[in-house]
Formats: structure tokens, C-alpha cells, sequence
């Protein structure tokens, strides 16, 4: 077991978001502050099934990168964001960077779509197959920013972006780069929801709102006037160790150099909610407490690093010199990072 | 990752486990791969009268049993959840107590027999409760995190997906988190099985061959696909007290030319090799077996062979997909157990299907050839340009 405190550590440089509420970082921000709810569009259901609201994101172009003609929305979304990421650290990419990026369903729209046609009609399309691979937007983005190191993708539940971050800091740490893209991006569809829904994850009422989108951090070695991410090595929940139990002992890991004064959860109306605030309560009782994705909806992966932005937000602005951000996915996959 | 790693530091494998068409466990690979033996055969597992490749290789079915008697609950559990089980149960059998302190597993595909399942069964109105059932077990993690369950581990599970560089990203990922002091044990496993959609995709591209696998032949027409899953127990050197192999050192290397085709010169295979042997301290010279990605298709090993030319002209090479089919995100891994059978067996395991060749390179032709290689790289290039290579070598206590 490790469980060891957070030691892997990261500056954050920059930052760059394609959300339900807009892409700039102090407009979006203001409307999560104050709760606000985008415009929800519904998915419509499939076979008889029941339609999926959710709250949808304008799908920005390729950006004039005629590989990506083709895309799925995922990957426009990644690369906006990462563009957003650079831009705001004013950081061209080198020789020294690695991408790494996180997702946690993938291009879903083509597969959907792909596996449709196998099933109606026996074969499927050569154009959306190779798209449906976990590490297609990866592979525009290193060839948009002429990345030709490291490039991986992480795959899991909500926690498959604190994976991300965990694997930047080791490639940093290592020497092995000196900067590293990190970015989170989804794309929703109808068949997410029907899983979630089977899964006892969606559907009732005050449950989890949808969305899609990406988030994009340019992260570095810690030091530095820049946000401090300190990312807990994670746990996995189980038989033995309830999500509760797990997330006390990673909350007890984040608050050891201190108490955070904010934390930034990852509820959004799922029923994992009730064992996350439970294991605040727990540990961090009356310590204020942000939940992002009541007003983003809940992106998986790409919510994971809105936390960490929001949190980011928040240390820059001075209310608050440490937000703990716990990490909670449908797989009992746990995570937590400090921002500082 | 630092050359300036202590000895103490080296990563090494000190149990493996691995299951693949050529056999569930040690005895029955290392007969097969002394064999020769073509593991590729007409597809069970869904029918294939629509697609132009018919064939794949596919895991025994013993493996149902197998699962099942390490763990009852495996009966339900997906068909790569089942090789995950049997391969760590494997690799633990030389190593009890082991206990990660995280997991880094390489996959293309999870479960995705069971996405298969429930996207049929919600077009075919199945009910709530049977649909739960294969969303459960469908994401890519979840083959791994039921194995866990079952031991009874809480590490963080990691998971890496990087097309059919996955197994191998996996296990260089894990042995440098070993060397650069992150973890002190890692548990590496790559894994896929074989399934409906993505064998309709291979064959949408015109990838798969209706024919015998042939890598690196003139004729060569395509791949086989595979499956199978290897895992591997990661240790420092200071903390093992024997070990199967050590983890020299490993590159990574996106050639950024196109989604599904490898640059045609063989730059990105050539960048991971170079950065192999330079993290390992290698000099091209001392590799002594080389196992190609290879899988038989015009480009990949056209690409792969001029590649190998310019970094390794000398060192044998046998790609064994011939034998095995291509197991995508699993490959790597098998591939890397089969490196080490090589190591510690004294033989090269052959690139059978071969009839001539215009690849320039000292193929290991359709029989294992006798030789003690020391040091060994095993190359895996997947969709979107992603290459590795690993570089693995005899371990001898000092």
C-alpha cells in the first residue's frame, strides 16, 4: 500500500478550457462562481430509449489543420484547448515537451457510429475506424505541435486526468522533459448516457448533467511564482476499502503539510457524491467546499483537470492559499492533487 | 531517464505470466515458440462471412477453465479480464506477496466484447439489469481492476493507451517509475482480446490478410490479428534477490506523418530504437535479437526494415506474429516475454511464413535459431505514429 503523501510536484504554467459556459478562463470561471447552468441540449435517445439531456459544446474547428478534416469532435476539442494552454503560458512547444493526454471515453461518436454500420451492414467505414483508437487526438496534437518525444494517452475513470498529471510530474522529475502538455478532452454522446444510466450512475433526479469539452494545462518543474500541483499517487476503492475509507485517507494525505481552505469536489450528482462528502466532512469538517461540476456538468476526465483550474483560480486570485482537490471515478478509481 | 541510475536502482522482472495463442503458460509458449507453431486460425468468436480476413490467433479456450479456477467469479467476467487473471496469477506464482505499489497496464480496447454486448443488447431491448452487466465490464480498466479486486490490492491502477504501442509503453512506463525511485514494485500487464469491432476495422482499412501472415516477406499481404495479455512483476535490482531479466532502458518516438501509415523511411522506428540503445548504454553492435513489431502489412515492415537497417544492420530479427497474429495492445507485452524466453533459453524464436525476403535484414527464418542473446530490444509501432522499443537483457546478480 502506499498512500504516500503528495511528493509529485508541478508548476502549472498555463491554462486554456473548452467548456459548456465558453473558453475563457475568467469568464467561465465567473459563472461557475456564481452557479450558473448553461443551456442544456438533449441528446435524443436511441431505439426507443430515453432521450440525454445534457449540457453541449460548440465543436471549434481544426484550426485550419488539414489532417484533422476528418476528426471526431474530441480531438477539435483537444486541440483548442492545448492552444488555449500555450497561449496563456506564451509557450511555443520544443524538443523537451511531452503530451500527455487523459480521456475516459474516447471518440465515442465514431465508434458508435462505426460499430452501427458493422452491425446494420456487416463492415464498418475506413474513414471513422482509425479515429475510434484512445490515441488519435494525441497523435494530431503532437503533429499539430511538432511533438516527436513522448506522447501517451491515459484511459479511466474520472481519475485518468490526475493519471495525467501524476505522469507528467515522472517524466519532469525524471529529466526527462523539461515541460509537458497535459490535456483532458471528451465528446458526448447518447450512448454515454444509456451506460451511465445501466450503470446506476445517471437518470434520476439531481443526477449528473453531461458535458463534453476539454481542459489543457502546460505544467513544469515545481518552484516558481506559478500554481504548485501536488499530485497524490491515488488508490483504488474496493471490497476491502470502501470509496469513503479510501478518499479519507487521501484527504488525510493532501491536508498533511496543513489544512487546505477550500476544496474543489468532484460531485456532480452521482452516487459516489455522498461517500465524498462524508469523507470531508470527516476529515476536513467546515472547510468550505466548491463542486465545479454542478455548473459544468460532468466531463469525466476533463472535469478532473476543470477542478484543478478552478482551484488554480482560486489560489491566483489570493481567497484561498491552498485548495485540496479530491478525485472520485465510477470505477473506484481515486485521486487528489493540492494547488497551492 | 537518467543513465546516472545505480545499479541498486536497475529495474527487473522478477515474475512473468503470459497468455497468448501460442499457450496459457510458460511450458506450453516456450514448446510453441520452439515449434514454430502458427497459432492463427479461423475466427470463433463472432462470425466473419462479411469481412475479407477470416483468421486471427486466438487464446485456447482452456483459459475459461483456467479463470475459473483461480476465481469463480472470473465465469462473468470479460474474455480479457480472464487473461489478465491467468497471466498475473502466473507471474505471482514466482513472487507470493508481492504487493504493487501501482499498476500500469497497456490496452487498446478494455473490455470490449462486453461494449459489443451491450450495444446489441439496447438495440435488441434488452433489460436494465443484464445491461448493467456489460457496462461494468466494459471500460478499458476494468479487466485489471477485477483482478485486483480479486488479490485484494488497492494500488492505483494506471492505464495506458497508445494504440499497438501500448504493451510496450506500459512496461517501459513501469520500470522507469522502478529506476527513478517512484515506486519500489510496479505490476506491468498489457492485455486485449480479440473482438467484433475492432476486426471489422482492421479489415475496413484492407490491413488484414485473407491469406498466411507473412512478416517481412516479398509477398507479404497483410495482418492477422491476436490477442492475449502478459504481466510482469517490476523490482528494483537492490530488493531482488533472483530475477527472469532486467529493464535496460527504453524510447518512445511519434513519427507525426499520418494516422494509420508509418512514415515510409522509418523515422520514428529509428528514433525509438536510438533512444533504446542510448538510455540502455548500448552499443548498436551488442544487440543480439531483435523482436520486429512486424506484422506482415507492405508499409509497417517495409518502414520497420529501413529502420532497423540504419540503427541495428546486424542483430537478427524475427518478427513472431506469424505465429501469434498481431494482439495490438497486448503485443508488446507478449512480445517482451518472449524476448526473455529468448534470453534465458538460448534460442531465437523464428519468423515462420517466410518464403524470400527483401528486407535487407538477418531474418530468423521459419526455425528458432540456437544463440545466447544478452541484449535484446522488441520494437511495437501503433496508429497515430506512436513507436517504442524496450531494451531487455540477462540479469546476473553482481
Amino acid at each position: 500500500m502506499i498512500t504516500k503523501p503528495p511528493t509529485a510536484g508541478l508548476s502549472l504554467l498555463g491554462s486554456g478550457w473548452i467548456t459548456a459556459h465558453g473558453s475563457g478562463l475568467e469568464s467561465v470561471w465567473e459563472k461557475v462562481r456564481a452557479g450558473g447552468r448553461p443551456e442544456p441540449g438533449i441528446l435524443p435517445g436511441l431505439y426507443g430509449r430515453a432521450d440525454a439531456p445534457y449540457f453541449p459544446v460548440p465543436v471549434p474547428g481544426d484550426g485550419g489543420f488539414a489532417r484533422m478534416r476528418r476528426s471526431s469532435a474530441i480531438s477539435c476539442f483537444a486541440l483548442a484547448a492545448a492552444t488555449a494552454a500555450l497561449e496563456d503560458a506564451g509557450f511555443t512547444p520544443t524538443g523537451r515537451t511531452a503530451l500527455i493526454l487523459a480521456s475516459t471515453n474516447g471518440a465515442v461518436i465514431y465508434t458508435r457510429k462505426f460499430f452501427t454500420d458493422v452491425v446494420d451492414r456487416g463492415t464498418g467505414s475506413p474513414i471513422f475506424f482509425p479515429e475510434t483508437v484512445y490515441n488519435a487526438p494525441a497523435s494530431h496534437l503532437a503533429a499539430r505541435f511538432g511533438i516527436d518525444t513522448t506522447a501517451l494517452t491515459f484511459v479511466g475513470d474520472a481519475s485518468a486526468g490526475t493519471d495525467a498529471l501524476a505522469a507528467a510530474a515522472e517524466l519532469i522529475g525524471s529529466g526527462a522533459a523539461d515541460h509537458c502538455l497535459v490535456v483532458a478532452a471528451e465528446e458526448a454522446d447518447w450512448l454515454v448516457y444509456e451506460a451511465a444510466r445501466s450503470w446506476g450512475c445517471a437518470g434520476g433526479q439531481g443526477g449528473p448533467v453531461f458535458s463534453e469539452g476539454a481542459v489543457a494545462l502546460l505544467v513544469g518543474a515545481p518552484g516558481g511564482n506559478a500554481p504548485q500541483l501536488s499530485i497524490h499517487p491515488g488508490l483504488t476503492a474496493g471490497r476491502s476499502l470502501p470509496v469513503r475509507e479510501g478518499l479519507v485517507r487521501i484527504l488525510r494525505d493532501l491536508a498533511t503539510g496543513g489544512p487546505p481552505d477550500l476544496l474543489m469536489l468532484s460531485a456532480s450528482g452521482s452516487r459516489i457524491d455522498r461517500a465524498e462528502a462524508a469523507a470531508a466532512e470527516f476529515v476536513l469538517p467546515g472547510i468550505p467546499r466548491m463542486a465545479p461540476k454542478r455548473s459544468l456538468g460532468e466531463a469525466f476526465a476533463v472535469s478532473t483537470l476543470a477542478q484543478v483550474v478552478c482551484a488554480a483560480l482560486v489560489a491566483r486570485d489570493g481567497s484561498s492559499k491552498c485548495v485540496a482537490v479530491p478525485v472520485a471515478g465510477w470505477s473506484g478509481q481515486l485521486g487528489g492533487i493540492t494547488v497551492k | 531517464m537518467s543513465r546516472e541510475t545505480t545499479v541498486q536502482r536497475v529495474p527487473v522482472i522478477t515474475g512473468m505470466g503470459c497468455v497468448s495463442p501460442l499457450g496459457c503458460d510458460t511450458a506450453a509458449t516456450l514448446q510453441a515458440l520452439r515449434n514454430g507453431t502458427d497459432g492463427v486460425s479461423g475466427v470463433r468468436l463472432f462470425p466473419v462471412d462479411a469481412f475479407q480476413a477470416r483468421t486471427a490467433g486466438q487464446v485456447p479456450d482452456a483459459i475459461h477453465g483456467l479463470a475459473a479456477a483461480i476465481c469463480p467469479e472470473a465465469v462473468a467476467w470479460s474474455r480479457a479480464a480472464k487473461f489478465v487473471l491467468v497471466a498475473v496469477t502466473e507471474a505471482l506464482a514466482a513472487r507470493p506477496g508481492f504487493c504493487p505499489d501501482v499498476i500500469i497496464a497497456g490496452t487498446t480496447s478494455g473490455g470490449m466484447d462486453f461494449g459489443e454486448r451491450f450495444f446489441r443488447g439496447i438495440r435488441d431491448g434488452m433489460a436494465g439489469g443484464e445491461a448493467r452487466r456489460w457496462v461494468l465490464g466494459y471500460p478499458p480498466q476494468q479487466p485489471v481492476l477485477d483482478v485486483i479486486g480479486h488479490l485484494g490490492w488497492h494500488a492505483p491502477v494506471r492505464v495506458i493507451s497508445n494504440a499497438c504501442a501500448s504493451g510496450t509503453n506500459a512496461l517501459a512506463w513501469a520500470s522507469g517509475l522502478v529506476r527513478s525511485g517512484s515506486a519500489e514494485r510496479v505490476l506491468a500487464v498489457g492485455f486485449d482480446a480479440l473482438c467484433e469491432l475492432v476486426f471489422a476495422g482492421f479489415d475496413s482499412l484492407r490491413a488484414s490478410t485473407p491469406e498466411l501472415c507473412r512478416p517481412f516477406d516479398t509477398g507479404r499481404s497483410g495482418l492477422s490479428l491476436g490477442e492475449g495479455a502478459a504481466a510482469f512483476l517490476i523490482e528494483s535490482a537492490g530488493s531482488a534477490s533472483a530475477a527472469l531479466a532486467a529493464v535496460a532502458g527504453s524510447g518512445f518516438a511519434n513519427d507525426n506523418h499520418h494516422l494509420t501509415q508509418p512514415e515510409p523511411g522509418g523515422t520514428g522506428p529509428r528514433l525509438s530504437m536510438q533512444r533504446a540503445l542510448a538510455d540502455a548504454g548500448w552499443a548498436a553492435e551488442e544487440v543480439g535479437y531483435i523482436n520486429a513489431h512486424g506484422t506482415g502489412t507492405p508499409f509497417n515492415d517495409a518502414s520497420e526494415a529501413a529502420a532497423i537497417r540504419a540503427v541495428c544492420p546486424s542483430a537478427p530479427v524475427s518478427s513472431t506474429k506469424g505465429m501469434t497474429g498481431h494482439a495490438l495492445g497486448a503485443a508488446g507485452a507478449i512480445e517482451a516475454a518472449y524476448c526473455i524466453h529468448a534470453i534465458r533459453e538460448g534460442f531465437l524464436p523464428p519468423n515462420i511464413h517466410l518464403r524470400t525476403s527483401d528486407s535487407g535484414l538477418d531474418i530468423v527464418a521459419n526455425s528458432p535459431r540456437p544463440a545466447p542473446p544478452r541484449r535484446v530490444l522488441s520494437n511495437s509501432f501503433g496508429f497515430g505514429g506512436a513507436n517504442a522499443t524496450i531494451a531487455l537483457e540477462a540479469w546476473e546478480p553482481s
